[in-house]
């Protein structure tokens, strides 16, 4: 058994071959580097474990986006696994929700040195230069809905040398994310392992130092909910040897080929488009100084009350051939380190003092406290389903989707689409009035 | 806001007057034509600056009497702050109460535009005739919308264009439409639909794949069985090439075998043996040259040894010190020459310089004059004070002149003033005494008049007394009648025969006929007394009237008569004056301007003798002044001619002493001394030029000594010692010297190189007989007795190595034909045992099998590539890709048109409810508040309703008995018309002062299509709409007036300062008690 550090990398949540979320009315050619990023970013990952001599790769779940998942994908991994193979580093593969062993697959036959976990919590040797230094542990996720704490299955299996384990599971039933594999820190800390590679949360994180439970987060970023750095963790161990126990670190590394930014922007005291546009080309230039020279797509989100509020609302004002950020995005995709704008959102209100407005005994008034109360109810899902059955239109929504779609809206969102309307409504209401 | 007075100066008809306005109504009665209108328009004027590169609008209201636009309003804010609002001509000013700060007035001072101004607060009939005014954007948008809260203004066009967005975006339950979420769902149906045709495709390629692999498989075994054959084809063909090899490789073996027994030979024995002979020949000729190279240079040595110039040597250590010293010689002979030179020319030019300077100097007076700091000091000082005093008696000598110039000219001007005094003198008394008495008898004359109108007052006042007393005489009540004491008296006649019949027949009808006789004939003396009592008490009140009005007509006679003295006096006090300065009394004003206008003319010569007269006064004393300052500045002169005369003479004095010369001017010496101190630098430079040649002289006879003491030297090169010798002989000396140098170098050289080549030879005879004893050695080990038999041997062991080579060769090509020993052997073994046709005839048959074999492997190739291509292409498919990025773009449209959809929904959702909650808990307040003031003015028979119309403001009325009947604008009569529009203006001014500062309303002639009793009602409304904001009502009709008057007379005291009233007469306001 050898006592010498032990390098590895760690990452989860490919998604390969998927599609951004959110984007719309984008270029061809940015679409075509879009739909490449997904693969860059692991290609990045492999070249690194290569040119670093790690000694073995570990993938926490969610390779692929779906069941469906396709033919290019699959034969692009299959491709990155054997050049892992060819430069002798050992990959060991678990599923996850996303890509469960139920799933399409064309082609099972991994190259030599990669292992593939089965639906089993199983414990495979792991072999160095002709040596056996440890064990890793994992598990596939048979389908997609794993309800079970599949993490309490991993104890009692620690071995000689390091142990590692690999799981895609919720720890700690982090809201945001679906509570698949759930389990808590205690029950992985109770499997003794020496170190836990984790996968399903998209942040990277490290949960716990001693042992390391780690998660990586996805390798690149598909949507502005996925902003800042994407990458994965290169981890160095050196094994328990007699009494002293196995130590390590683990450093974030990232490969991210595209990077999201969101960037919130005030109205407030700009009196002109003209101050608008400087502000937006300020954001965007220090935005690509913060990148590096990494492309990147910005979303600006414009907030505060002022005066060019109502010139937000206008049609194609923001977005459109000939909005603002298909102005911002002219030529923007020629460079290097391009930042196209995906999406100038607003969510700004007119310069107006609308709680004094709401205290007044008029119709205005009326108007702003119905909204207010709407939305001050809580429950907006409920409440936009219980208008649409009491106007009658719930059952003549077009399609099941269209419900689905509905009901996805966040209460959060719905917040945002009522302010939007109540202000867009107040600004025609005082069409003419004095904005002071 | 109130306006608490105001005054026009200049503006239409009005000119110069102005009046005080009550907080609340004010109602101005003028006749058609009077300035009612022009009036509103100046206050509309005031409160707004016209607005710039705006075009007047009809009448604008230039002054009748010309000039400029102009007045004033004096104002008080809500905040108690008082202004003043300034017309002056196009302009509009504020200013503080006293007027002062005086500012250019701000367009927006008070937070309103003129037009909503003049739509709500200040219009005339033709203004108000419907509510479309009220609609217009900008009134709208400060009454409907905020400043009421309204609403409802815009809210049908809101609600509209909300509808037609919402449908744009989304129509649940009509599939049909071309709405935005209908398009992105028939666009997500088709890319799905592509989407599952590629994973059709996708599901074929682990079957190809498969395929493929099986292909590429039996691909792999075919190549292999055709490589065999291939192999063994060729080996069949390498057998018949190489069988002629394998021939001459037996051939060259038997021949080896005859030479395997020789003599051991030693290694290239031929060759060590000549190697040997060649080298001890050249040792020989080495030798022999090396001998006859000493001989020569044995011979160089001696003819060097006798030079007769190595004798140069045993005084080298003198020739090399001269040659060092060789420059400064050189330059030492150089600097006498110049030194020698320039001394002389030095000493003539500064005996000519002392000269220049001072023509009796010697060098004693140069070394021994007075050039110090303080000499020079004490002559800078005599110098500046020199300069001094002749520019001031320069500057005294031309002021005086100038000063005696002016002196004449004021003597001239004063004699001039004399004499005009002469002239106006007579004039100027004459003046003084007339002018006292005009401006008496004007005093008198002004007063006289004010007497008269006076007493025309009174005069008047007394015609209208009497008339006024035939009126009341006229009115003395009646005495009244004695018609119902008569009926009383009879109807208690016939009572009493009523009851006495009663009496008789106890009958009860005569009884109750009776009671109703005697209870009339009682009412009827009551009336009968009551009317007396009316009567005394009106004629007490008439006769006190007419007893006021005559104690009225007698102050008035009393008034009159003390008047009419009084002006008496007068006259006669004017007449005597006038008697006075011996002119009639002026009888009119004509006159009595006249009279002033004559006085004001002696006033001229009067004030001219004045002016004159202090004039001389002034110059009389300037002359005197003049003529002591002129004595002042001629004793001045005189005492600067006396300083400069002494200084002068101090100066002489001062140069005798130092042996300067008298002739030097004190601003002269500074540049003198620095001279003096030049000139001591030039003696300096000559005494030292004389020390420094001398040094010199010195060195060069020194150096000359050590030269001529080397007459040997000179011998030696051949010539004779100079009488001179510069530093060229000490050079030709120097290179004598190098010469033997470099000749005993020679001889040292050449005494080495003997000793080395005495050591060569001996060596190189050494090493001949080495050679010798080596070459006997060689031919011992071949076993040779001498070099023939040595050479035989090498013969044969030459062949014996040569057929070994060719056995090498063969071997060679057969190995290249074969690959390796093993196959090279099996050949062997097969061309040994096999014939050449069995062979042949193997070669054809293996052919014909390979032809077969590669036709199938082309085909199956073909095939897998043509499979391997489409595996290729299904796994390099981006479509599905392309497909998953379209759906979710998609998606996002979709969920932005729902987002946008829903918000549209939601907001329409609120709006609604928020309408239906106004329409159901209370109707827009600015409505409800008109509602009260048509009450007022219709005497509660209407109410008022919003109708909530497409475009703004709109109403219905609806009675108020229970039929509730409803009338829309069109069926409104001209006056109920006028009603429902001057209420709403009403309630709309009332409303804006909630949130804004209140303005005054001016209403003007709006009540002319009204009859009494809608007067009556407006004027209710109007005093009550006063109560909030100030009202000025402007009416043509006196019947309006009173109709005001009434109301206000019916609220009781508390209203007595809430109004007033006014009438305009030709452009002047008239109170009206």
């Amino acid at each position: 058994m050898i006592s010498q550090k032990i390098s590895f990398i760690h990452c989860a949540d490919l998604h390969l071959d998927s599609p951004f979320v959110g984007l719309s009315d984008i270029s061809q050619p940015l679409g075509t580097r879009l739909r490449k990023a997904t693969f860059q970013a692991f290609e990045n990952v492999v070249s690194y474990a290569i040119k670093n001599r790690s000694d073995f790769l570990v993938i926490s779940g969610d390779i692929y986006d779906g069941a469906d998942r396709s033919v290019r994908a699959q034969v692009f991994l299959l491709n990155q696994l054997k050049r892992l193979s060819d430069a002798g580093i050992p990959s060991f593969i678990a599923h996850g929700n996303h890509d469960a062993l139920s799933g399409w697959e064309m082609d099972r036959d991994l190259p030599p040195l990669a292992t593939r976990f089965g639906p089993e919590v199983e414990s495979v040797p792991l072999v160095l230069r002709g040596e056996t230094v440890g064990t890793v542990h994992g598990y596939s996720y048979p389908v997609r809905d794993v309800g079970g704490n599949i993490a309490a299955d991993f104890a009692g299996r620690r071995g000689e040398g390091l142990n590692i384990a690999v799981l895609h599971c919720n720890v700690g039933g982090r809201p945001d994310y679906e509570n698949y594999a759930p389990c808590s820190l205690d029950d992985l800390r109770a499997a003794g392992m020496d170190y836990w590679a984790l996968g399903h949360i998209h942040a990277a994180e490290i949960v716990h130092y001693d042992p390391l439970v780690v998660y990586p987060g996805n390798t690149q970023g598909r949507s502005i909910r996925e902003t800042g750095k994407k990458g994965f963790y290169s981890v160095t161990i050196t094994p328990a040897s007699g009494s002293v126990p196995a130590a390590g670190s683990a450093e974030f590394v990232p490969c991210d080929v595209i990077r999201w930014r969101d960037e919130e922007l005030s109205i407030e005291g700009m009196q002109r488009d003209e101050d608008l546009f400087t502000a937006i080309e300020s954001v965007k230039e220090r935005v690509r100084h913060d990148s590096a020279g990494r492309p990147t797509l910005l979303r600006v989100r414009l907030s505060g009350r002022g005066r060019l509020h109502e010139q937000l609302g206008r049609p194609g004002f923001l977005a459109g051939a000939d909005g603002l950020r298909g102005t911002f995005n002219e030529h923007e995709e020629d460079r290097p380190d391009f930042v196209s704008i995906e999406r100038i959102s607003s969510v700004t209100a007119p310069p107006l003092d609308t709680d004094s407005l709401m205290s007044g005994d008029h119709f205005v008034a009326d108007f702003l406290k119905e909204a207010a109360s709407f939305r001050e109810r809580g429950d907006l899902r409920s409440g936009v389903r219980a208008i649409l059955e009491e106007d009658g239109l719930m059952g003549r929504l077009a399609s099941r989707e269209i419900q689905q779609r509905l009901d996805a809206f966040s209460d959060e969102q719905l917040a945002e689409l009522v302010n939007r309307g109540a202000y867009a409504a107040l600004t025609q209401l005082l069409e003419g009035e004095d904005a002071s | 806001m109130k306006i608490r007075d105001f005054f026009v100066s200049s503006f239409g008809i009005f000119s110069g007057d102005g009046a005080s306005l009550s907080k609340g109504l004010t109602v101005f009665e003028g006749e058609n034509e009077s300035g009612k209108t022009t009036l509103m328009n100046f206050f509309r004027r005031v409160l707004f600056p016209r607005e710039r590169y705006t075009r007047n609008r009809g009448n604008a209201y230039e002054p009748v009497k010309g000039g400029k636009q102009g007045g004033h309003v004096r104002i008080r804010m809500e905040s108690g702050d008082e202004y003043l609002l300034l017309l002056d001509g196009a302009k509009n000013f504020i200013s503080a109460p006293n007027g002062s700060e005086t500012a250019e007035m701000p367009m927006n001072f008070l937070s309103i535009n003129r037009d909503i101004y003049e739509s709500v607060f200040a219009m005339g009939l033709p203004d108000m005739q419907s509510l479309a005014p009220l609609n217009s954007s900008d009134v709208a948008a400060r009454f409907f919308a905020a400043g009421a809260g309204l609403g409802s203004a815009s809210l049908p066009k809101l609600m509209t264009s909300l509808e037609a967005r919402q449908n744009e975006l989304y129509r649940p339950g009509n599939a049909r439409s071309v709405s935005a979420v209908n398009q992105l769902l028939a666009s997500l149906n088709d890319v799905d639909g592509r989407i599952r045709a590629i994973w059709e495709q996708n599901g074929a390629w682990s079957e190809k794949k498969q395929t493929l692999r099986d292909m590429e498989r039996t691909l792999e075994e075919k190549k292999a069985a055709l490589a065999a054959l291939k192999e063994r084809l060729g080996t069949l063909d390498l057998m018949e090439k190489g069988r002629a090899a394998w021939g001459a490789l037996t051939e060259i073996r038997r021949k080896l075998g005859e030479l395997s027994d020789l003599h051991p030979f030693p290694e290239d024995g031929i060759a060590r043996l000549e190697r040997l002979d060649e080298n001890r020949q050249r040792l020989a000729k080495q030798v022999a040259r090396v001998e006859e190279e000493l001989n020569a240079r044995e011979s160089q040595l001696r003819e060097l040894e006798g030079d007769p110039l190595m004798v140069c040597l045993e005084s080298s250590e003198v020739i090399e010190s001269l040659e060092q010293e060789s420059e400064r010689f050189r330059s030492s002979l150089e600097q006498r020459a110049l030194l020698e030179k320039d001394g002389t020319t030095g000493e003539r030019l500064f005996l000519k310089n002392l000269s220049d300077l001072c023509s009796w100097w010697t060098e004693e007076h140069l070394v021994n004059a007075d050039a110090s700091s303080s000499a020079e000091a004490y002559a800078r000082r005599v110098a500046e004070e020199k300069d001094a005093l002749e520019r001031r008696r320069s500057e005294g000598e031309k002021s005086l002149a100038q000063w005696n110039r002016l002196r004449d000219d004021r003597r001239s001007e004063d004699a001039q003033l004399k004499k005009e005094m002469g002239s106006v003198e007579a004039q100027a008394g004459r003046a003084t005494e007339r002018w006292s008495g005009i401006s008496s008898l004007k005093s008198l004359f002004d007063d006289l008049q004010d007497g008269e109108a006076k007493l025309n007052v009174l005069e008047e006042d007394g015609k209208k007394l009497e008339a006024e007393r035939e009126a009341a005489l006229r009115e003395e009540p009646a005495a009244p009648g004695t018609l119902v004491g008569l009926v009383a008296t009879v109807l208690l006649a016939v009572g009493g025969g009523a009851a006495y019949q009663a009496y008789l027949t106890s009958d009860r009808a005569w009884i109750f006929g009776a009671g109703a006789l005697f209870f009339s004939s009682i009412l009827a003396f009551s009336a009968h007394r009551d009317q007396k009592r009316k009567h005394e008490a009106g004629r007490e009140l008439w006769q006190a009237r007419v007893a006021d009005i005559d104690a009225r007509e007698a102050d008035r006679a009393s008034l009159v008569g003390d008047q009419s003295a009084a002006l008496d006096a007068l006259r006669e006090q004017g007449a005597e004056i006038a008697s006075r300065i011996g002119v009639p009394f002026p009888e009119s004003d004509e006159e009595m301007d006249a009279l002033v206008a004559e006085g004001e003319m002696d006033n001229v010569a009067h004030e001219r003798f004045t002016v004159l007269g202090e004039r001389s006064r002034q110059m009389a004393s300037v002359l005197a002044r003049m003529d002591s300052e002129g004595d002042d500045m001629e004793r001045d002169l005189a005492a600067t001619m006396k300083r400069y005369d002494s200084l002068q003479e101090g100066w002489r004095q001062w140069l005798a002493g130092r042996k300067y010369d008298q002739q030097l001017e004190p601003r002269d010496m500074p540049g003198y001394i620095a001279r003096v101190l030049q000139l001591r630098s030039e003696r300096g430079a000559v005494e030292a030029r004389r020390r420094e040649t001398e040094g010199l002289d010195g060195y060069i006879a020194e150096v000359r000594g050590r030269i001529t003491g080397l007459t040997n030297c000179f011998a030696a090169m051949g010539s004779d010692v100079p009488g001179e010798p510069d530093e060229s002989t000490i050079h030709a000396l120097f290179a004598a010297l190098r010469r033997a140098q470099e000749k005993q170098g020679a001889v040292e050289a050449l005494r080495k190189e003997i000793r080395s080549i005495r050591s060569l030879v001996d060596e190189q005879r050494a090493e001949m007989g080495d050679a010798d004893a080596r070459c006997e050695e060689l031919l011992a080990h071949a076993g040779a007795n001498g070099e023939e038999g040595f050479r035989s041997l090498a013969a044969q062991w030459n062949e014996r190595k040569n057929l070994q080579t060719e056995e090498f060769q063969e071997r060679k090509v057969l190995l290249g034909l074969f690959g390796n020993e093993e196959a090279l052997d099996r050949a062997a073994g097969e061309l040994s045992s096999r014939s050449a046709p069995e062979i042949s005839a193997e070669n054809e048959q293996k052919r014909a099998e390979i032809s077969a074999l590669e036709a199938e492997t082309e085909a199956l190739a073909d095939g897998k590539s043509r499979l391997a291509l489409e595996v290729e292409q299904i796994s390099a498919d981006e479509r599905l890709s392309e497909l998953l990025f379209e759906r979710k773009e998609t998606e996002q449209r979709l969920d932005d048109a729902l987002g946008d959809w829903l918000s549209v929904f939601l907001t329409r959702h609120f709006l609604e409810a928020s309408k239906a909650k106004h329409e159901r808990e209370r109707q827009p307040e600015v409505i409800r508040r008109a509602g009260l003031y048509l009450s007022l003015m219709t005497n509660d028979r209407y109410t008022l309703l919003s109708e909530g119309a497409e475009q703004g403001l709109s109403v219905v009325l609806e009675e108020k008995d229970p039929s509730r009947a409803r009338k829309d604008e069109l069926k409104w009569s001209a006056g109920l018309g006028d009603q429902v529009y001057l209420s709403m203006r009403l309630a709309l001014a009332t409303l804006w002062g909630r949130n804004s500062e209140p303005l005054p309303l001016i209403l003007d002639d709006l009540l002319v299509r009204f009859d009494e009793g809608r007067q009556r009602g407006a004027a209710e409304a109007i005093v009550e709409a006063a109560k909030d904001n100030q009202i000025l009502l402007f009416t043509c009709q006196k019947r309006t007036m009173e109709v005001f008057r009434q109301v206000q007379a019916d609220r009781g005291p508390s209203y007595a300062d809430a109004f007033s009233f006014y009438s305009i007469q030709d452009g002047t306001f008239h109170p009206v008690a």
